[in-house]
């Protein structure tokens, strides 16, 4: 999973609610792998990407306030891995 | 052997296309649904008293409340306005299925404006879209003009920010040019409204700020839009 510091989810507590979910749900040997995404915007005006510091969505650049973000807005689910049984699904 | 299904979307895809669909269902009945965010206690529904004492029976509106519990917020508001009571029983914010069964639970009829009093907290509630047309984030004075810098979802997700309670300004240390600084290097487009809903202070700027995004959105033009103003 790719997760933004604009998402609203801390990387940290999604692991521990992961390792909460898993126990029930006998899937201890599921793992999760968090990719934490840095936060970019790209300028409208000058087409720059940048990466903000302390959250200041002003181009650097050229100063305009015409910004839009990138990446790292979300959490977004690359991908499942899946390790297949020879014999099939178990009982 | 491993098995790699690719799936490359967002989690809250599903969320974000009901959303879509909830405020594509409220353009079409011309209905403007305001979110309304806020730490508990900024001022949030005497905020939606003041608009709707400015109005009288000028505009439509009415209110869904979100709370932790109690309805008192909801019994301060139902003397000026149709108002359902949501609450969430201690979750931290409204989603939407909440707000689609209190616009269900309102009585029949045409709405201008729908405002959403979400749960008293400035974190959570910028995570979830409610299929609204406008968000709107309250900032007390009281506060302090940091809070922007310390909460910044709130304000980058936001359109409007209202620093209320600005009749106390000369007793706490606020600055709202601070303050205002501050959210628009956040939120470079973010439109500021100070008043203070107690004394009636900027409410008149603050209705017609509503008026104007309602007719901008439906695209309501020409006399149309001027009746509206009226």
């Amino acid at each position: 999973m790719q997760v933004g510091p604009l998402s609203g989810v801390e990387p940290v507590q999604l692991a521990s609610a992961w390792r909460q979910l898993c126990g029930p749900a006998a899937l201890e040997e599921a793992q999760l792998e968090i990719e934490e995404v840095a936060l970019e915007v790209r300028c409208q005006q000058c087409q720059g990407v940048f990466r903000p510091e302390s959250f200041s969505f002003r181009c650097p650049a050229c100063d305009s306030t015409q910004t839009e973000v990138v990446a790292g807005e979300g959490v977004i689910l690359d991908n499942i891995l899946l390790d297949e049984l020879q014999q099939g699904v178990p009982q | 052997m491993t098995r790699v299904i690719t799936i490359l979307r967002e989690v809250s895809a599903r969320a974000r296309a009901e959303a879509d669909e909830f405020r594509r269902e409220m353009s079409r009945r011309r209905t403007l649904v305001v979110n309304v965010l806020s730490s508990p206690g900024a001022g949030k529904t005497s905020l939606l008293a003041a608009t709707a004492v400015h109005w009288g029976a000028k505009r439509r509106m009415a209110v869904l409340v979100g709370d932790i519990a109690t309805d008192r917020d909801a019994q301060r508001l139902a003397p000026l306005a149709p108002t359902v009571q949501l609450t969430t029983g201690g979750a931290c914010h409204l989603d939407l299925e909440l707000v689609q069964r209190g616009w269900e639970a309102l009585p029949e009829g045409e709405v201008d404006f729908l405002f959403i009093e979400n749960v008293g907290n400035l974190v959570c509630p910028s995570s979830h879209d409610l299929g609204e047309h406008l968000r709107v984030v309250v900032l007390s004075t009281t506060e302090g003009d940091d809070k922007p810098a310390k909460y910044p979802k709130a304000f980058r997700t936001s359109q409007a920010l209202v620093i209320s309670k600005i009749d106390l300004l000369p007793h706490v240390p606020f600055s709202v040019r601070a303050a205002t600084d501050d959210a628009r290097t956040i939120q470079p487009e973010l439109s500021v409204w100070p008043l203070s809903a107690l004394h009636g202070v900027g409410i008149e700027d603050w209705c017609d700020y509503l008026d104007d995004q309602r007719n901008r959105i439906f695209g309501i033009h020409g006399r149309q839009a001027a009746n509206i103003r009226s």
